[in-house]
Order: C-alpha cells, then structure tokens, then sequence
C-alpha cells in the first residue's frame, strides 16, 4: 500500500486523503491542508510512505481500532533521497455511510 | 541480524523515531555505524546529542523541519487510511473466531516477545530458560544459537541489561492453529558503557503456532 505526495499534485493527493477521512480527523485535514498544499509547492519535496504491517487491536460492527507501521521516505529537491523513517500508529476507523474512513490518527510513543 | 547491536533481537534499525522530530537523524546517516545507532536511539527518546555538529545541524534543519514533518504525516496518513480499511474489510469475515481468541494469541505474543526480550548479565541462563519456554521449532534452534553465539558474550562483556515492555498489540492473522500478532514495544537498555537507559522503541511481527494446546512463538520478525 503506497501513498504520495508529490508538489505538482498536491491539492489532489490531500483532497484524496481528506476522502478517506472522517470526523475530527477530517476537520483537521480540511482546516489545514491549503497551507500543507502550499509547502509542498515551496518545498518541492516529494514524501511517499508505504505501510509495512496492519493488525486488528479491537473490533465492533461500525468501528475498529487498527495499529498500523509505516515508512516515509523522502526525496529532496536535487533528486537526493532521505533515509526512510518507520512510523508506529494507532487509527480508529468508523463507518461513514457505505464505507469505512479514519477518523483518528495517534503516533505511538 | 546485526552482531554489533547492542539489542540483538529488537534490531536497533527497525526502531521507530520520534514523530515529532522524523527527520532529525538523517544529517548522521554516514560514519561509524554503532555511533550512529547510538545518536538514533537518543534522539528518538529526546535527550540532547552531545555531538556539537550535529548540533548546528539541528538549528538549521529545525526552520525546515516543521513543514516536512507535517508533508510526512499527510502522506502516511494518506496510505495508512486505505490500508487500514482494506484490512478491516478482508479481516471482518473473520470476526467468527470470538475476540477470547484473539485477546489470548495477543497474551502469548507479548509475554513471549517480553521474555525474548528481556534480559540481565545477572540473570543470564534464567531469562533465557524462560524465554525458551515461550519458542518453538526452527525459531527455537535459532534462538538458542544466536544467544548463545551473539547475545551471551555481548551481555556479559557489556553487563547489558534489557528489558521489554508492550506498549500496544494487535491480531493480524488468527487461524485455530497458528496467528499472527504485530507488537509495539520499547526495550530499555542500560549497561558499564551507558549509564543513563537507553529507550528503543520498536515493532514486532510475531507469528505463533500452537503447540499441545498453547501459543508459542515460531518466528519473530523486526518489522522494517
């Protein structure tokens, strides 16, 4: 599973997350993802992240809560690639109409 | 395997950094690979490096940090929220096991990777007995000879100390006879070379079997 964003395509790469998002989480996206479009624009900086393993922590009918590692890598303007970093996470994921959607993110310390 | 890391099992490159600083470490990434192992470990815990370069590095990376920190986290937000509900879709028709199940195969993995995982120059052949006790097959023959070939030596020549505590665990795969559980953990570590205790945050993908009706760990893989 792959994610990017990449500075041509930014407003379009977040408007697709912000879709895959509910509740607070999507508030939060949705108040701040004009300024995160823009400083992929200033930045030129393309992330890509890639999800290394997924497992159930707990389940009812309408939600889940899902622990989630992931790596990000980074490439910088002039081509040169950033060592990646691993990700430990916690997403709550609930029902939104016919379809599942993230509504929380934690970073696991 | 690593025979230079100080945590043999919880391979020191599949630690996880601190969210709030994701890109701290990378001005480090050439040189002499224990020392950078060492900066990654401190500074994913937040203590100050005492290298003064790295230092000034900071100050000019932190004004760009802030921005990339906050690219990084829309992009993983971004793939983990359809990896996420992808797995829940194809992991519900499962949902007959009873969560008993689950909560039980959770247990075992993190009992077992807290034993595997923990362990004293004082208290050598008992922590290793017990974690023994939680393996089994070829995980077993391997555990048995990497302690004994890498881990003893480096405990005893280094008093190491390490303990493992769970922080979260969860099911990925639970079948009657064999599961899948990914573990958070984060092992601390103090020895003679470091006083003060060196927190290592890490994930684990433990695979279990059951042997005469118990889970016990038939592979044990870092997850990075």
């Amino acid at each position: 599973m792959l994610m990017s964003i990449d500075p041509a395509h930014a407003v379009e790469n977040l408007q697709h997350t912000i879709d895959d998002t509910t509740g607070a989480l999507k508030s939060q996206l949705e108040a701040t993802s004009s300024y995160m479009a823009k400083n992929a624009q200033d930045a030129q900086v393309t992330t890509k992240a890639t999800v290394q393993d997924v497992a159930v922590e707990s389940m009812t009918d309408n939600s889940a809560v899902v622990l989630v590692v992931a790596k990000s890598d980074t490439t910088n303007p002039d081509k040169s690639v950033r060592p990646p970093v691993f990700w430990r996470l916690s997403v709550n994921i609930d029902r939104d109409g016919d379809r599942l959607k993230m509504s929380k993110l934690d970073f696991v310390q | 395997m690593n025979s230079e890391s100080e945590s043999p099992l919880g391979d020191a490159e599949s630690a996880v950094e601190d969210p709030e600083s994701p890109l701290d470490d990378t001005e480090t990434a050439v040189g002499n690979p224990e020392s950078q192992n060492e900066s990654a470990k401190a500074s994913s815990v937040g203590e100050p490096r005492p290298d003064g370069t790295a230092a000034i590095d900071r100050v000019a990376s932190r004004l760009l940090q802030h921005w990339r920190s906050i690219l990084l986290t829309a992009s993983v937000i971004a793939a983990v929220g359809l990896a996420a509900c992808l797995f829940v879709l194809q992991y519900r028709p499962d949902r007959q096991i009873d969560d008993a199940a689950a909560q039980r195969a959770i247990r075992a993995a993190s009992d077992g990777a807290v034993a595997a995982l923990s362990y004293s120059s004082e208290s050598m052949d008992r922590d290793f007995a017990k974690a023994r006790s939680h393996l089994t097959g070829d995980f077993l023959a391997y555990y048995d000879k990497f302690t004994k070939e890498i881990v003893i030596p480096t405990v005893q020549q280094k008093h190491l100390t390490q303990t493992a505590a769970v922080v979260r665990a969860a099911v990925s795969e639970l079948g009657p006879d064999s599961a899948v559980v990914l573990v958070f953990l984060n092992e601390t570590t103090t020895g003679k070379d470091k006083p003060q205790p060196l927190i290592t945050p890490s994930a684990v993908r433990i695979t279990l079997t059951k042997v005469s009706g118990s889970w016990l760990i038939s592979k044990l893989d870092p997850v990075a």
